[in-house]
C-alpha cells in the first residue's frame, strides 16, 4: 500500500475503524468505498481529496456501518426470528462443514484407494487376480486351480484410472460448491451471534460456564478433602 | 445548542429517514449500483447530504434481506456491486410508501398555516 495515496490513506483508516464485522465483510465494504471512488473520479473529473470529503470523514462512515440505525437500539430487539435465524444460520455453517468434511475424506478416500489398486495391479498382476471355481469358491493371488473362471483382466487397469481421476474431479467440483457456503454461513452466523441480541445470551452462557466450572473445583476440592481424612 | 444546529440535526434525520425508502423505491424498477442509486437520488430529491449515508443503508438492507448484492465486472473495467430488491423488499417498499402518503398528507394538513402562501393570506 502507498501510504501517500489519500484514497489509501483514507481506506486503511476506513477499514480499522469498522470494528466487530469479519474480514471478508470489511474487505467488502472497503472494495465498494474504493470503486466508487475510482468510478466517481473518471466520471466527475474531482480529485480524489473532493471525493473523500463528500463521503465524511472515514471514521464517521465506519460508525453509520455499524451504529448507523435511525432508531438506537432498534436492530437489537431480541426477536424469536433473530434467534432462529441465527440457529439456522450456524445448523447451515455446521452442515456445510460436516458435507465438505465427508466429501474430502470419501471422494478424495476412494480416488486414492482406486489409484492404489491400479497401482497394484500394475506392480504384481499375478498377485492380484481374483477367480471363481466351477464350485462357485472365490479365490485371489497365483495359485489357482483349473478350470477357473478369472476376473480383474487387463481392463480393469484404465477402468481403475478412470474412476480415480473421475472421482477426484467430482470431489474438487464438490468442495468447490460447498466450501464458500460453509464460509458464508459461517460468517452470517458469526455476524448475527455478534449483534446485540445476544449480549444476553452470551453473558447467560458465559455464567453457566462459569458455575459448571466453579461445581467442578468444588467437587474435587470435596473428593481431595474426604481423601486426605481417610 | 443553537437553533440553526437544531434545525441542521432534525432536517438531517429526516433525510436519513427517507432515505432509506428513496433507495427502494429506486432498487423497484431495477437492479442499481451505489453511486448509479447516488445520482438517481441527487436528480430526483435532495435527499443525499453526504455520499457515506448510501453505502450504510444499502448494506444494512443486505444484511436484513431487503436486497441481494453481486459484484459486476462493468465494460468501462470499474467493478460494481449491483443490488437487487429481494420480495421482501419490494413488501417493505410498498409498505413504507403507503405509511408515509399517509403520514405526509397528516402532516400537510397540519402545517398548511405555517406555509408561506396561507401567511400572507392571513396578513
Amino acid at each position: 500500500m502507498n501510504t501517500n495515496d489519500p484514497l489509501e490513506c483514507y481506506l486503511g483508516r476506513f477499514q480499522a475503524a469498522l470494528r466487530g464485522m469479519t474480514v471478508a465483510e470489511r474487505q467488502d465494504i472497503v472494495d465498494e468505498i474504493r470503486a466508487h471512488v475510482h468510478e466517481r473520479m473518471c466520471v466527475s473529473g474531482r480529485g480524489i481529496p473532493d471525493l473523500l470529503e463528500r463521503l465524511g470523514p472515514p471514521e464517521a462512515l465506519a460508525a453509520e456501518y455499524i451504529h448507523g440505525g435511525l432508531v438506537p437500539g432498534q436492530r437489537a430487539t431480541p426477536t424469536e426470528w433473530a434467534f432462529v435465524r441465527t440457529a439456522f444460520a450456524w445448523m447451515a455453517a455446521c452442515f456445510h462443514l460436516a458435507a465438505t468434511t465427508s466429501v474430502i475424506v470419501w471422494g478424495y478416500g476412494a480416488s486414492l484407494v482406486c489409484f492404489g489398486l491400479f497401482l497394484l495391479r500394475m506392480a504384481v498382476p499375478q498377485l492380484t487376480q481374483v477367480w471363481l471355481t466351477s464350485e462357485w469358491e472365490l479365490g485371489v493371488g497365483p495359485d489357482q486351480p483349473r478350470d477357473v473362471q478369472v476376473f480383474l483382466l487387463n481392463w480393469l487397469q484404465p477402468v481403475l484410472i478412470a474412476l480415480a481421476v473421475m472421482l477426484m474431479m467430482l470431489t474438487t467440483t464438490a468442495v468447490k460448491y460447498l466450501y464458500p457456503r460453509f464460509r458464508q454461513h459461517k460468517s452470517t452466523a458469526i455476524h448475527f451471534t455478534r449483534l446485540p441480541w445476544f449480549t444476553g445470551a452470551r453473558s447467560v452462557a458465559s455464567s453457566l460456564g462459569r458455575g459448571v466450572v466453579d461445581a467442578q473445583r468444588r467437587v474435587s476440592l470435596r473428593m481431595r478433602t474426604r481423601w486426605q481424612n481417610i | 445548542m443553537r437553533s440553526g444546529e437544531i434545525d441542521d440535526r432534525w432536517e438531517a434525520q429526516l433525510r436519513k429517514g427517507c432515505l432509506e425508502m428513496a433507495v427502494l423505491a429506486i432498487l423497484a424498477s431495477g437492479r442499481s449500483y451505489g453511486l448509479e442509486i447516488i445520482r438517481a437520488l441527487e436528480t430526483h430529491s435532495n435527499l443525499v447530504l453526504s455520499e457515506g449515508t448510501v453505502y450504510p443503508i444499502l448494506n444494512r438492507l443486505r444484511e436484513d434481506a431487503f436486497v441481494t448484492a453481486s459484484w459486476v465486472e462493468a465494460e468501462n473495467g470499474h467493478p460494481r456491486k449491483y443490488y437487487s430488491l429481494t420480495r421482501a423488499g419490494y413488501d417493505r417498499a410498498s409498505r413504507m410508501a403507503e405509511v408515509w402518503s399517509e403520514f405526509a398528507a397528516g402532516v400537510n394538513s397540519l402545517i398548511q398555516p405555517l406555509l408561506p402562501e396561507r401567511q400572507e393570506k392571513l396578513l
